[in-house]
């Protein structure tokens, strides 16, 4: 690999680096990401740019601790990513579908009181509320 | 909560069952008129909600489906917040007849320790045989049979029929389960549940009929892997955070997820 490629390499890796973190920062300010979440991705951000400023001793030492080269190392450090970023989705659509679970079942709790209260026959103190009783695909 | 006026209130978690739904109600407003009936209508595509109302029960529609554990829970939180004294679990298929709740509840008043008591097919009761009523089909009982002695491990005490969703539950752990009621393998884990928050379960001998209509949640030709996930979930479940479980619910938060 000649000295050019490299600098263009690197300057590519930089370039993605930055772009992470810009397309980050302008989410967080369009409101479309929340902060907390936003902080994995300014991380991911900063560290492709490091590494490509700082590529060739950066992958020197690489190699000489774990002794992957870099295209290993570079596979690695995506699949941890990856990995890391999943397990995060995972605990959100946990929390997500738990929250979901609750609200969804308060309300037909409360739609129940509500009718009792009321003292309605049949449907017609929530039928204000409540989508036509029978459902079907069309409504998802 | 006088003497001789409990509030009771039977759950029926129904997933589009009609029919069975219908016919279930009608038996426990004839065999346990002082009971309500509450339906548990778990997103339903036909008429399980209207027809259920019109035939004398109290309705809980979830928007959506939910599945039997979390419409189970529905149940229990209503019960808990209307102050009802029993919350009996009865399926929506009409495996469960009316007229052997009686025998639930006697358990809960001859044994003022008992939290929770579940109808057993497998336990002999004095004069009737054993083989009466439905039990299962061959593979499924082999099965039960192997959850039935894990678990008796796990709560220290022998259990027979650890898939059956006959239970009546009574007082504090109504409100407990309606908080901490598992969702995707409810049966099993919510005995284990119990155990570990210090709950008395026993169990009661029950005849069951052959499901009226719809299908099982366990479904057929799924039952290895089935038992496999619900054996990883209540392993699991066991290394989860339980001192204190009992009477403070806060201190049980990652299952509470507040």
């Amino acid at each position: 690999m000649g000295e050019d490629k490299t600098l263009i390499i690197q300057a590519l890796t930089v370039l993605l680096g930055g772009l992470i973190c810009v397309a980050t920062v302008e989410l967080i300010r369009r409101d479309l990401l929340r902060t907390a979440y936003a902080l994995i991705w300014l991380a991911a951000g900063v560290a492709v740019a490091l590494i490509g400023l700082f590529s060739s001793g950066f992958f020197y030492l690489v190699q000489k601790y774990t002794g992957m080269l870099y295209q290993t190392f570079i596979l690695f450090c995506i699949l941890s990513f990856a990995i890391i970023l999943m397990m995060q989705f995972s605990i959100l659509i946990s929390r997500l579908s738990d929250r979901n679970k609750r609200l969804t079942q308060d309300v037909a709790i409360l739609q129940e009181e509500l009718r009792r209260q009321r003292g309605l026959p049949a449907d017609e103190a929530t039928n204000q509320i409540k989508a036509p009783a029978t459902r079907g695909p069309a409504e998802r | 909560m006088s003497e001789g006026k409990r509030r009771i209130l039977c759950i029926i978690p129904a997933y589009n069952e009609e029919e069975a739904v219908v016919q279930v109600v009608r038996e426990l407003r004839e065999h346990l008129p002082q009971a309500d009936v509450l339906v548990v209508d778990d997103g339903s595509f036909d008429r399980t909600a209207e027809r259920a109302r019109a035939a004398g029960a109290l309705v809980c529609s979830l928007a959506f489906n939910l599945g039997i554990g979390a419409a189970v829970q529905t149940g229990l939180k209503y019960a808990a917040r209307n102050g009802y004294d029993v919350a009996i679990q009865v399926d929506g298929d009409g495996q469960h007849p009316a007229e052997e709740i009686p025998p639930l509840l006697e358990v809960l008043e001859k044994n003022s320790e008992v939290d929770v008591v579940i109808g057993s097919r497998f336990l002999p009761s004095p004069g009737r045989p054993v083989q009466d009523g439905f039990k299962s089909t061959g593979t499924r009982r082999i099965g039960i049979r192997i959850f039935a002695a894990a678990i008796s491990v796990i709560c220290r005490q022998r259990l027979t029929d650890t898939t059956s969703g006959f239970r009546a539950t009574r007082g504090e752990a109504i409100g407990f389960l309606g908080r901490f009621y598992p969702r995707d393998y409810p049966e099993v884990e919510a005995l284990v549940l119990l155990h570990q928050a210090g709950y008395v379960i026993r169990e009661t001998p029950v005849v069951m009929r052959e499901r009226q209509g719809g299908a099982s949640s366990i479904r057929l030709g799924h039952g290895l892997y089935y038992m496999i996930k619900v054996f990883m979930a209540v392993a699991l479940g066991l290394l989860k955070e339980t001192k204190g479980l009992k009477g403070d619910p806060t201190t049980f938060p990652r299952r509470a997820l507040d």
